[in-house]
């Protein structure tokens, strides 16, 4: 279990100190890298894809609100991102948005499996989690 | 025979001596002496009395006086008369009587002479006696001798004075020896002209029968003689009554002659007129004949031809009207009715008919009472008359009259008619069936009960003046139908004549009319309700070729400005104004080539680029066989509305764009809120997981971190908020003081130390304008500078360069920081937009800025180099005069704008 790789996006220090905090206390994953923006997340993909297979992460959990790039314009780039990543990554939306607008513009995309409201929750991590065992 | 008395002048000639003796003798052998055997013894007897003169002596004046004293009797022959009526120096007159001795050859001489009146004759020879009666005459005649013989005298006046004509004549020489007066007057004749003329020369074509009546008269009879006398140019009628008359033992013949012309003539015409009576009665067609009261006739007259009874009067005359072939109770009529014109003493007619030959002949009969010369009725004349022609006229009239009264009745209009005296005598069928009452019950009815109240007045007033002037009239009026409405008719009369001319009435009609005037003011009130209108109307007429108008309401002069009197016959397409667009025109023309209906808006350019919009409709007229000759238009200004609608349109796209940006402001404001609350909520939960390991501390200060973020947060809005709430107020700006403020509020900046500011302030013209809205600017900026500078480098700085001049204020920051990518450089204004996620603000505040400065009507531009640095120029006018004190009014109200 240990070996399940998550990386966050987002651009608040605050929520990704927090975020790691909630996820390694889920015991789903330790390995946890965090990305303060979609260019910076899709660079590090990248580069995965080509040097690193092995840690291409099961998991990302992807914010919507980001200055420049914002959640929605890194699923356009990400599709676009090697058949490996998108094969293995499971992507879910971790918003402060109660918009429903939002939800469904992210839930219509293929690679976005679940569509979380801040804060990140032990409990909300590991549903997300055992639907990815399953 | 007394004739003491008796003075005498005698006068005689003078041949030689002549002694008194033998006077006589004188006298005697001078005349003739054997016929004055008896003057001789006069003047013997009587010398002493008689004074002898000779006819100079007469002549004398002294002899005459003598002579008239005496009042003696001249007595002279004819000798000496003559010689002396032939002195025109000697007047016989004077003298007061004077005796001629005349033989019978000398009173010839005599006759036709106009001679003295005081003179008389004595025939030669005379004897004693008659000298001297003679003389007593001529004396008496003179006046001098009282003594008369009265009876001759009174005889031979009336023989001289009476109004018959008399005369006597020799009885043996049948010649005039005496007239009278009449005599001279009928025939026109002076007596002397008469006297010894025969009658012969009165009547000379009957000399030979007046020759021998008169000699039959003058053996004893008497005779009348009828003779015609010609007396200048007229013919007299004399009738001549001849005896014989003796006087003195000697015959004459009298004669009396009176003038019968008169008498003639008055028989003439009697006989005249009794045979024009007689033949007018037989030459009339009527029957005339006279009854006496008991019936019996007594004279008949028949008109030549007749029919009636054609006897002659033998069979009537005498006969009583009972037993002449009469009908029974026709004589009886003729009785009765004789009695009663008798009785009553005036006329009456009888109609009867009698039959013959198989058809009936009519007769009436006039029956009057006859009078005689006392005025009493004796009888009846009766005047009949054939009057089967006439009887038959009239059956025929009264049938033709039926016939038309029967056409009156079934006629289909309601026809009335009435008389002289202006009241109703008639209704048709149809008049009564609309009033639904019977022929009496209508005639009873006057016109004001069948007449609307409120045109009974009018309806009588012209009536009666149609009655005045015997002219047509026509009226329209309400009249009572049976089922109690009033039905408008149009009523026309127009006088009628009789057969005889006379003028009988009026006759007229009524048509109901309550439809047309129903329509006419339903059409009145269409036409009413089109003008007052306040959309332009237009009907226009379809000629294939051309669309003239042909009617159009007043608002239609309203909106196009053409007078209503040029608008019928013009195209329609020239009267909705405007020169139309090429496309709306031909889009018009399709419509009504097409007979298609057409909406559309008209835009209108006037000479002084005044727009003006006008909206048509426009659908063809279907008439009621479907067929389409009319167009019917309505034209509207609505330039009004257009521009109404444009400003809602602006508006509405305002409004829009407010709207986004609001749900922009909402959905953006609400995340950003939300978020770092959120931070927050998960920092309490990790608390709260862990127990207190010692970073609790940490998180409380994040907590705080984020909390005054969202209290950033909520200023910036609020900044936003006032900026587009609040009016500007202007005052003058201390930027010096302004700046200084700003850049000491953000002293809390981990990193402020290390900027070096640099601040440059040329306010020499003071600058107004709103003192909280460019405070926002400074501290926005300088926020900006500080979080965004480059303090890897030695010297970061900020440089702020203020200049004011009466027209603006140019501001410069600019500073050595990060810049700002290109890329970000058109949205860094957007609200809410951060470039990077350095960017810990709202991305509210540059967006405030542009808003301040659009509202200060003022300019914003950006400079930047991305790792260099960033120069922000602005520029805001400044805004002196009435302004200011604009400003200063309001000051004190604005006191809480904070």
């Amino acid at each position: 279990m240990n070996l399940n790789k998550v990386l966050l996006i987002d651009d608040s220090d605050i929520d990704n100190m927090v975020n790691k905090k909630v996820i390694e206390k889920s015991g789903f994953s330790t390995h946890i890298i965090i990305k303060k923006s979609a260019e910076s997340a899709i660079e590090y993909l990248s580069e995965l894809a080509i040097s690193n297979i092995e840690d291409i992460p099961d998991m990302i959990f992807l914010d919507i609100r980001m200055p420049d790039v914002d959640g929605f314009g890194f699923l356009e780039m990400y599709k676009n991102l090697p058949g490996d990543i998108l094969a293995k990554s499971r992507i879910v939306m971790l918003s402060s948005s109660i918009d429903s607008e939002d939800h469904k513009r992210a839930m219509a995309n293929p690679y976005v499996k679940h569509f979380l409201n801040k804060p990140l929750r032990k409990e909300s991590v590991e549903m997300v989690a055992g639907i990815n065992d399953g | 025979m007394p004739v003491s008395n008796i003075n005498a002048i005698h006068i005689y000639q003078t041949k030689g001596m002549v002694s008194t003796d033998n006077l006589m003798f004188q006298l005697v052998t001078f005349t003739n002496v054997s016929i004055c055997e008896g003057a001789k013894s006069f003047l013997h007897d009587y010398k002493d009395r008689v004074k002898t003169i000779e006819p100079d002596q007469l002549k004398q004046r002294s002899m005459q006086e003598e002579i008239v004293e005496h009042g003696a009797p001249v007595l002279m022959d004819y000798c000496i008369f003559s010689l002396l009526w032939q002195d025109d120096t000697f007047r016989f007159e004077d003298l007061p009587a004077v005796v001629l001795f005349l033989t019978e050859e000398e009173i010839e001489y005599l006759q036709g002479q106009k001679l003295p009146d005081n003179l008389s004759f004595i025939h030669l020879p005379i004897g004693k006696a008659a000298l001297e009666l003679s003389l007593y005459h001529s004396l008496n005649k003179a006046g001098s001798l009282k003594k008369s013989n009265l009876e001759e005298e009174r005889y031979r006046s009336l023989f001289y004075k009476s109004s018959q004509a008399m005369m006597l004549l020799d009885p043996k020489s049948h010649k005039i020896v005496e007239v009278n007066k009449s005599t001279e007057e009928l025939f026109d004749l002076p007596t002397s002209k008469l006297i010894n003329a025969g009658l012969e020369t009165l009547h000379p074509d009957k000399t030979e029968s007046i020759n021998q009546e008169l000699t039959r008269v003058t053996k004893g009879n008497h005779s009348f003689l009828n003779l015609k006398y010609q007396r200048g140019e007229d013919v007299r009628d004399l009738e001549y009554f001849v005896s014989i008359v003796k006087v003195e033992q000697r015959k004459w013949l009298y004669i009396n002659v009176q003038d019968i012309t008169e008498r003639e003539k008055a028989d003439q015409m009697f006989y005249q007129q009794h045979e024009m009576l007689r033949s007018t009665l037989e030459s009339i067609d009527d029957l005339f004949f006279t009854l006496n009261k008991d019936g019996d006739f007594i004279d008949y007259y028949q008109p030549s031809g007749s029919s009636h009874l054609a006897l002659s009067s033998d069979v009537f005359v005498g006969k009583n009207i009972y037993d002449v072939g009469f009908p029974l109770d026709v004589a009886k009529k003729y009785i009765q009715t004789i009695e009663q014109v008798i009785d009553e003493d005036k006329s009456e007619q009888i109609d009867y008919y009698l039959e013959a030959f198989g058809s009936r002949l009519w007769y009436s009969a006039k029956i009057s009472p006859r009078k005689n010369a006392f005025g009493v009725a004796e009888g009846v004349t009766v005047l009949c008359r054939d009057i089967t022609r006439q009887k038959r006229t009239e059956e025929t009239l009264k049938r033709a009259r039926d016939f038309y009264l029967t056409l009156l009745a079934d006629f289909p209009s309601m026809i009335w008619k009435t008389n002289t005296s202006k009241r109703a005598d008639y209704f048709n069928k149809t008049w009564l069936d609309f009033t639904g009452n019977k022929l009496e019950e209508e005639l009873k009815t006057d016109w004001v009960e069948k007449l609307h109240i409120a045109d009974v007045s009018n309806f009588l007033a012209t009536l009666l003046n149609a009655y005045l002037k015997k002219e047509p009239f026509q009226i329209e009026h309400r009249l009572k139908h049976k089922s109690g409405e009033y039905r408008w008719v149009i009523n026309a009369g127009r006088p009628f004549y009789n057969l005889e001319g006379q003028f009988a009435g009026f006759i007229g009609s009524c048509y109901d009319i309550t439809e047309r005037r129903q329509a006419e003011e339903l059409l009145n009130l269409q036409k009413s309700a089109m003008e007052s209108a306040l959309e332009g109307i237009i009907i226009i007429e379809d000629d294939d070729e051309r669309y003239p108008v042909t009617y159009a309401n007043k608002e239609l002069t309203n909106i196009t400005g053409i007078s209503g009197d040029e608008i019928p016959g013009m195209d329609f397409l020239d009267v909705i104004g405007c020169p139309l667009s090429p496309e709306t025109r031909s889009s018009i023309i399709y419509a009504l080539k097409n007979k298609k209906s057409f909406k559309g808006e008209i835009e209108c350019h006037n000479g002084k680029q005044q727009k003006s919009w006008r909206l048509l409709y426009m659908a063809p007229v279907q008439d009621e066989k479907s067929s389409v000759n009319h167009f019917v238009a309505v034209l509207s200004d609505i330039t009004e509305a257009k521009e109404v609608e444009n400003a809602l349109r602006d508006n509405n796209r305002q409004l829009k764009k407010t709207n986004e940006e609001l749900d922009r402001f909402v959905y953006s404001t609400s995340h950003e809120l939300r978020s770092p609350l959120m931070s927050v909520l998960g920092l309490l939960n990790l608390m709260e997981s862990e127990p207190d390991n010692g970073d609790r501390s940490n998180y409380l200060q994040m907590i705080r971190d984020t909390i005054s973020r969202l209290d950033k947060i909520i200023h910036d809005i609020i900044d936003y908020s006032r900026n587009s709430r609040m009016d500007v107020i202007y005052e003058n700006i201390d930027f010096e003081g302004f700046i200084q403020k700003s850049i000491t509020n953000h002293a809390y900046f981990d990193q402020f130390e290390k900027v070096i500011f640099e601040v440059d302030v040329k306010n020499g013209v003071p600058f107004f304008s709103d003192k909280k809205r460019i405070e926002i600017i400074f501290n926005n900026f300088i926020s900006n500078c500080l979080r965004f500078h480059n303090y890897e480098q030695i010297e970061p700085y900020v440089r702020i360069k203020v200049k004011t001049s009466p027209v603006n204020v140019l501001i410069t920051i600019s500073d050595n920081g990060t810049g700002i990518h290109e890329k970000h450089i058109h949205k860094i204004y957007e609200m809410f937009y951060r470039g990077t996620e350095k960017s810990t603000g709202s991305g509210i505040g540059l967006y405030i800025v542009k808003e301040i400065i659009d509202k200060l009507k003022g300019n914003i531009q950006i400079q930047s180099d991305p790792g260099k640095g960033t120069t922000f120029i602005i520029d805001i006018p400044n805004y002196p005069g009435n302004e200011l004190r604009l400003f200063s009014l309001n000051s004190v109200e604005d006191q809480n704008y904070l």
